[in-house]
């Protein structure tokens, strides 16, 4: 567990201050803002975890990073200027949905990438491209189409074509989707070992554990807005994460109020996080007693218990429910 | 390697394997061994139709595929979000777009050579020698036709999804082949304000300035550079005017 960032708050390479989007997908249909005055940081040398939920807002926020969008309002800050196209060759990117074109080969896409980052002497580039396939085992199929590559293989590739040109910052959009569980970890690897490099990463996923493991800060995206960060509260992700339920109890067929009279009557121990999803109310609790409390007095009142247990491995939606209590409190 | 060359080798790679161009070509020469058949029918003036069918087959053919590839060119990238490894670079948006352009144009004048060589065997098979100085100008034009074309597309596809630009590529196309002959057939009875608009339409946009067809015939070798330069002009002005509002499109487009 990362938890290398402890008291006074570093520096800031890269900053975003006040990005406001709103985007028009059909002229008939209403627009919809993407981004609301969002103000993100990211430091030298660290890595910052980007989470949220589909359509929190944080691929436009990468995307305005690297310029593919252009924000209605604010600024994108490199080192405290606005950040130029010479910034940019200091970024490397791996893209979620993204894909290279079928018909290309891997030694094909590398080499246009060294081209359109000035990587020089050119006359090393052969070598250095054989040397980034065979790092990423694609050395074999360096003359092969990529429409015949795995999504696995596609991942490999875009990883060796975001950190080709040895990038200061790197963003990583979902670098584990569709990977493996030997791939993830092989993917994990890499990411500690740039980490060592000394590369600012940003790592947007959806994959708690991962962000936990790998991040020193982390920042909750909601509804286009920061509606959290660890550094405001001076947490390292390692705490952060120390501090979500981890039991929990899924009762079927209640109402937040029914759980809260059960509560008062049996004088239970209290929940960490209460959510609920239709006719189902999910309790979460710290520690095993408090969730266990809980068990014979629902079940005495005929309550439906569709799943209790415990979750070591906390799911994004246990952090995202974890702050929507803590926002809405 | 320059990054707008290396650019330009990747579009020119995409389209080269692509998997329209095999058969386009095949196509084209289809058309030219039919036009070879369809000439020995004819009584008289078999080398007018093999001509007529034979370059009319190779300008259909290319400037559909130049539409396709140039209205692809841009949707194809977006589709698959390949764009974003390219363009999120510190290479510029203008850069990208014109080395798009370059390697569709390469892709064009590849195809332009196949079928001049189809052409020149067919020359050969009916006995009629090597192409003359007006047969290559005719199929160059033809090519310069396919790449303005490709300009048009790749601003239509920067301004709308595939289907919309390729139907739109196609209207302007078909409107520019058919305004000029509209335009010639409208006689001094014919509705002088309808005539002004179509006259109009003629002028600024008339695609059979790349038409060579008609001076076609066999010894005929009298190409006039005073015919030839307004044409080049035109297509000049059409190509500069296509990429500069794709490049001013482009430039202000979300990435989304």
């Amino acid at each position: 567990m990362s938890t290398n960032f402890e008291g006074s708050r570093p520096t800031s390479f890269l900053s975003l201050r006040g990005l406001e989007k709103t985007f028009r997908p059909d002229a008939l249909k209403p627009p919809i803002q993407l981004l609301k005055g969002l103000d993100l940081d990211f430091f030298e040398g660290s890595c910052t975890g980007l989470v949220g939920h589909n359509g929190a807002g944080k691929t436009t926020t990468i995307r305005m990073i690297l310029g593919l969008i252009f924000p209605d309002r604010g600024q994108i800050l490199f080192r405290g200027q606005p950040i130029t196209k010479e910034n940019r060759a200091t970024i490397g990117y791996m893209a979620e949905t993204a894909r290279f074109p079928g018909t290309l080969t891997p030694t094909e896409i590398l080499r246009t990438q060294l081209a359109i980052y000035h990587v020089k002497p050119s006359s090393s580039h052969a070598k250095l491209i054989d040397s980034k396939l065979e790092s990423v085992g694609l050395f074999k199929d360096r003359n092969r189409a990529l429409k015949n590559f795995s999504k696995g293989m596609q991942q490999r590739l875009a990883w060796a074509h975001a950190t080709i040109h040895e990038p200061d910052l790197l963003i990583l959009d979902e670098p584990f989707s569709g990977l493996d569980p030997i791939g993830r970890i092989t993917m994990k690897n890499w990411i500690l070992a740039e980490k060592k490099r000394g590369v600012s990463i940003l790592l947007c996923t959806h994959e708690l554990p991962q962000i936990m493991s790998l991040c020193d800060h982390i920042q909750i995206l909601r509804n286009g807005k920061l509606v959290y960060s660890s550094l405001d509260k001076k947490q390292s992700s390692g705490a952060l994460y120390e501090a979500l339920p981890k039991y929990f109890v899924d009762i079927s067929g209640v109402t937040p109020a029914d759980v809260e009279a059960l509560r008062a009557a049996h004088k239970l121990d209290p929940w960490q996080t209460l959510h609920q999803d239709g006719f189902l109310v999910q309790l979460g609790f710290k520690d095993y007693p408090s969730a266990t409390s809980w068990l014979a007095p629902c079940l005495a009142k005929g309550y439906v218990i569709v799943r209790f247990g415990d979750d070591n491995s906390a799911s994004e939606e246990q952090l995202l429910i974890h702050f929507k209590e803590e926002f809405t409190q | 390697m320059t990054a707008w060359w290396s650019l330009s080798k990747e579009a020119f790679l995409i389209l080269r394997r692509d998997r329209v161009f095999t058969p386009v070509v095949t196509v084209g020469i289809i058309v030219a061994l039919f036009a070879n058949i369809a000439s020995n029918w004819g009584i008289d003036s078999y080398d007018k139709i093999l001509f007529d069918i034979g370059i009319a087959g190779f300008r259909m053919t290319g400037g559909a595929v130049a539409m396709l590839w140039g209205v692809r060119m841009i949707a194809d990238p977006i589709k698959d979000r390949s764009i974003e490894l390219r363009l999120a670079s510190p290479s510029a948006r203008f850069s990208w777009l014109m080395s798009r352009f370059v390697g569709l144009s390469f892709c064009l004048i590849l195809m332009g050579l196949i079928f001049a060589g189809v052409w020149q065997g067919l020359m050969l098979l009916n006995h009629f020698g090597s192409m003359t100085n007006l047969q290559n100008w005719a199929i160059g034009l033809l090519v310069l036709e396919w790449i303005v074309l490709g300009s048009l597309a790749l601003l239509l596809g920067t301004l709308a999804g595939l289907s919309t630009a390729l139907f739109s590529a196609f209207a302007l196309w078909l409107t520019g082949l058919v305004a000029p002959l509209v335009a010639a057939t409208m006689g001094p009875n014919s509705d002088p304000f309808q005539k002004q608009v179509v006259e109009f339409i003629a002028n600024i946009w008339n695609f059979q300035r790349f038409n060579l067809i008609d001076q076609l015939e066999i010894g005929s070798n009298h190409v006039l550079l005073n015919d030839l330069y307004p044409r080049l002009e035109w297509a000049g002005c059409v190509l500069a005017g296509c990429l500069t509002l794709a490049a001013w499109a482009f430039q202000k487009k979300d990435m989304t």
